[in-house]
C-alpha cells in the first residue's frame, strides 16, 4: 500500500477530463448482470452525501486499478491478480454482488472507459468461483 | 501563544472538527446501509462513532490534545480504504491533520500555534495556486472543453440542468477562465485584507457550487478549516 498519498498531497484538482468509467458484473449461472449505477440526487447532499461519495470510491478503485494497466502494458495475468488493487477491486466487486444475492456461483466483471461519446470495453477478468 | 494565534488556532480545530464530523457521518450511514460489505466491517463503524462523538466535542470545545486521535482515525481509514476514500477534501483533511499532530507535539516549545497556521496556510494557498496552474497549462482547459467534458461525460451526479447549460459554450468557457483567474491570483490576495476576504468568500461560493453541481460536500469544511491560517499568512505579511 502507498502511504505517501497520506503525507503528499495533490493540489493538480481537474486537470484534465481523462475518461469515464463503467463497471458490468456478468453472473455466469443467475445470467443476471449488475452495475455500479449512479445514486439519485438528493436536494440536501450539499450537507451529507454519504451515497454519492460511496459511488465515487468505488470508481476511484477502478481508476487505480486501470491506472496500473496503462502504465504496464506488458503485465501478466499472473501480475494482475497479485496487484493490491486488484483484490481490493474484487472486495468491492463481490460486496455489490452481495447487494442482490446471498452468493453468485460464478461470475466476471467488465470495466468500460468512454473518452467521447461511447464507452468502449477496456478490460475483462476471467471467471471467477465465489468464494468468501 | 499571541492572542491572534490562539483564537485562530481554535477556529481551525473547530472546522477541522466540522468536517471529521460530516466524513464519520457519511462513514456510518454507508456501513447501515450495507452491512453485508467486506471492508466496511463493525470495527470500522464503531471506529467512525467514537471519532464522530470526538469530533462533536472538539467543535464545541476545541483542544490540540485531539489531534493524535484524529490523525490515527485518518490512518486507519486510509488503511481501510487502500487510499484516499474522496480525493483532494481527504487529502486536506489528512494535512491539517499533520499539522495539527506537529504542533500537539511541540506545544511545549512557544512555536507550535505559528507552525500549525504556517503549514496549513501554506498548503491551503498551494491548493488553490497549483490547480490554478496545471489548468492554465492545458489548452483544453483555456477552451473551455475539459470542463464541457467533466459536465457532460463524467461520472459526477451532476443534475440535468447542469448538462444543458454545459451544451452551451460560451458558457464554459467563461466558468473556465473565472475558475483559472481565481485560483491563479489567490496569492496576491495576501498582500490586501479585504481582496483576502472577498478571494475567501469566493472560493466558498465555488466549494458550495462544487457540492451542488457534482456533489463534491466535503470539500467545503475540509477547506474552510484552512481559511483560519490562511489569513494568519495574510496578517504577518
Amino acid at each position: 500500500m502507498n502511504w505517501l498519498g497520506f503525507f503528499i498531497p495533490s493540489w493538480r484538482f481537474f486537470d484534465r477530463f481523462g475518461y469515464a468509467l463503467k463497471l458490468e458484473i456478468h453472473l455466469v449461472k443467475k445470467q443476471d448482470t449488475i452495475s455500479i449505477d449512479r445514486p439519485k440526487i438528493h436536494s440536501t447532499r450539499f450537507l451529507l452525501n454519504s451515497e454519492g461519495n460511496y459511488y465515487l470510491f468505488k470508481l476511484s478503485c477502478l481508476q487505480r486499478f486501470i491506472e496500473i494497466l496503462q502504465k504496464h502494458d506488458q503485465i501478466t495475468v499472473k501480475q494482475i491478480k497479485s496487484l493490491p488493487s486488484y483484490q481490493f477491486l474484487k472486495l468491492v466487486i463481490q460486496n455489490e454482488i452481495l447487494k442482490k444475492y446471498q452468493n453468485a456461483d460464478q461470475y466476471f466483471f467488465q470495466i468500460f472507459i468512454r473518452t467521447d461519446e461511447e464507452y468502449e470495453l477496456y478490460y475483462q477478468s476471467e471467471v471467477f468461483d465465489w468464494k468468501i | 501563544m499571541e492572542n491572534l494565534e490562539f483564537k485562530l488556532l481554535n477556529l481551525t480545530l473547530r472546522l477541522f472538527a466540522v468536517s471529521i464530523f460530516i466524513q464519520q457521518m457519511e462513514y456510518s450511514l454507508i456501513y447501515l446501509k450495507n452491512q453485508k460489505n467486506k471492508f466496511i466491517k463493525f470495527p470500522f463503524f464503531l471506529l467512525n462513532i467514537i471519532t464522530l462523538c470526538i469530533s462533536c466535542v472538539c467543535i464545541f470545545d476545541p483542544h490540540i490534545s485531539f489531534a493524535p486521535y484524529f490523525l490515527a482515525s485518518l490512518m486507519i481509514q486510509y488503511y481501510q480504504f487502500q487510499g484516499l476514500f474522496n480525493g483532494g477534501s481527504s487529502s486536506m483533511s489528512h494535512q491539517v491533520a499533520l499539522a495539527l499532530n506537529i504542533g500537539f507535539f511541540l506545544n511545549h516549545l512557544n512555536l507550535s500555534g505559528k507552525f500549525v497556521l504556517y503549514y496549513i496556510g501554506i498548503q491551503g494557498i498551494f491548493s488553490y495556486w497549483i490547480a490554478g496552474i496545471v489548468k492554465l497549462i492545458e489548452p483544453d482547459w483555456r477552451s473551455g472543453h475539459t470542463l464541457r467534458q467533466i459536465l457532460l461525460f463524467s461520472n459526477y451526479q451532476i443534475p440535468l440542468k447542469f448538462k444543458i447549460i454545459a451544451q452551451n459554450h460560451l458558457m464554459t468557457l467563461i466558468a473556465s477562465w473565472v475558475t483559472i483567474i481565481f485560483e491563479l491570483f489567490f496569492p496576491i490576495s495576501l498582500l490586501n485584507k479585504n481582496l483576502l476576504y472577498f478571494f475567501l468568500f469566493s472560493f466558498f461560493i465555488f466549494h458550495i457550487m462544487n457540492a451542488i453541481v457534482f456533489g463534491l460536500n466535503r470539500f467545503i469544511f475540509a477547506w474552510l478549516a484552512a481559511y483560519p491560517a490562511i489569513y494568519f499568512i495574510s496578517t504577518q505579511l
